[in-house]
């Protein structure tokens, strides 16, 4: 039966296989730049392939529902996001079976759930340790921050009158953040 | 615009999101160039990711066999014993109507475990009929798939039983006997074995 709002089992399959090589290095640096931004999974054992791994599973098991509308690239950072969030609170262990790495990325997003003091804290160490890689490009650290107030990157240039090109400069430089963030 | 800003800026998830979103609206293009100033092989990058995608499918694929496997066992369970409580009905000379009551148990209920095995049977309607029949514990719970799902040679036991006793149309000796021996299959198998 056809899903309006999600893609099917079929689907995502296929738009896997489907992926190109720059979708590839996306979703490689996204899982490492998620493993990053949660420092204590290094010390859970956890690799940032794994985290990739569970997010394709989960997508193609249905635990986690690929929303039509949202790119496969973007669906699968965010159940990457989601579920790093998850083994931190519960911890590496819960990736010992299948079922039980499925069920991980199935949790809601951690921002909307998230409550203890520790994480609010780590939330905030991650905050500012992103605030301190770009204190030598307030210009970046501007888009980054419209970007994350929800703007799209045309309503970005618009608001800060840049052009095309100085838009996808200041995106390369942030991109060498990240990498720098990463490595 | 306002509202949307609202929204996301005091959320600590929302700036990482955005690191991580700057990068996935890259063209190919630029994502690689910048990818080689950094220092970072595009193609090495690319591939890792690639096998990462090729485990996780090949992964998936032996997870579904399996669920599919466990699926058709489930049902060759399921129709273990529907006909085992046909033939325990009859045996008794009860109705559906009749075992329900006797058994606290919904007719409905009654009706689908008799005809239908993709119903999942309640804990409580097997343990209340098991109770019924006076038969042994945990008899009736193999056939259930509640618990554990036995294995091939089990099942094989059940599908077997199941054909013959479908084929039967009036309770005889031969089918008393069948269901004896059926019971005492059921009561020495060891969920252990699986």
């Amino acid at each position: 039966m056809t899903n309006e709002k999600y893609a099917t089992t079929q689907e995502a399959l296929s738009a896997i296989r489907d992926l190109s090589d720059a979708d590839h290095q996306k979703l490689l640096l996204a899982a490492r730049f998620w493993h990053a931004q949660r420092k204590a999974l290094e010390k859970q054992g956890v690799e940032p392939e794994e985290l990739l791994s569970q997010a394709y599973l989960a997508t193609l098991s249905g635990d986690r529902r690929w929303r039509r509308g949202v790119t496969l690239v973007k669906h699968l950072s965010q159940c990457m996001r989601s579920t790093s969030g998850h083994i931190l609170e519960h911890g590496k262990t819960e990736l010992a079976g299948k079922t039980e790495l499925r069920k991980i990325a199935v949790v809601p997003d951690r921002s909307t759930t998230e409550s203890s003091v520790e994480a609010q804290v780590s939330a905030k160490d991650e905050i500012e340790s992103i605030r301190k890689l770009f204190t030598d490009d307030k210009q970046a650290f501007e888009v980054l921050l419209k970007r994350a107030a929800g703007m799209e990157p045309e309503e970005i240039r618009a608001e800060m009158s840049l052009s095309a090109v100085q838009y996808t400069t200041i995106s390369r430089r942030i991109l060498r953040k990240l990498t720098s963030f990463v490595n | 615009m306002e509202k949307k800003e609202k929204g996301k800026w005091n959320k600590p998830e929302g700036l990482a999101e955005a690191f991580c979103e700057v990068m996935l609206d890259m063209d190919a293009k630029t994502l690689a160039d910048t990818l080689t100033e950094c220092g970072l092989s595009p193609k090495v990058l690319a591939e890792k990711s690639r096998s990462v995608a090729e485990e996780a499918l090949e992964r998936f694929g032996k997870d579904e066999a399996e669920r599919v496997k466990d699926v058709g066992r489930v049902k060759a369970l399921h129709e273990g014993l529907g006909a085992l409580l046909v033939l325990l009905r009859r045996k008794a000379g009860l109705s559906q109507e009749e075992v329900s009551k006797r058994a606290r148990v919904d007719v409905e209920e009654v009706r689908a475990i008799e005809t239908d095995p993709t119903v999942e049977p309640s804990p409580r309607t097997i343990f209340q009929l098991e109770q019924l029949f006076h038969l042994p514990e945990r008899t009736l719970v193999k056939l259930s798939g509640i618990t554990t799902i036995p294995n091939e040679e089990f099942t094989e036991g059940v599908t077997r039983f199941a054909a013959d006793a479908r084929a039967m149309n009036t309770l005889s000796k031969e089918e008393t006997n069948l269901v004896n021996a059926f019971i005492k299959f059921l009561s020495t198998w060891s969920e252990s074995r699986k």
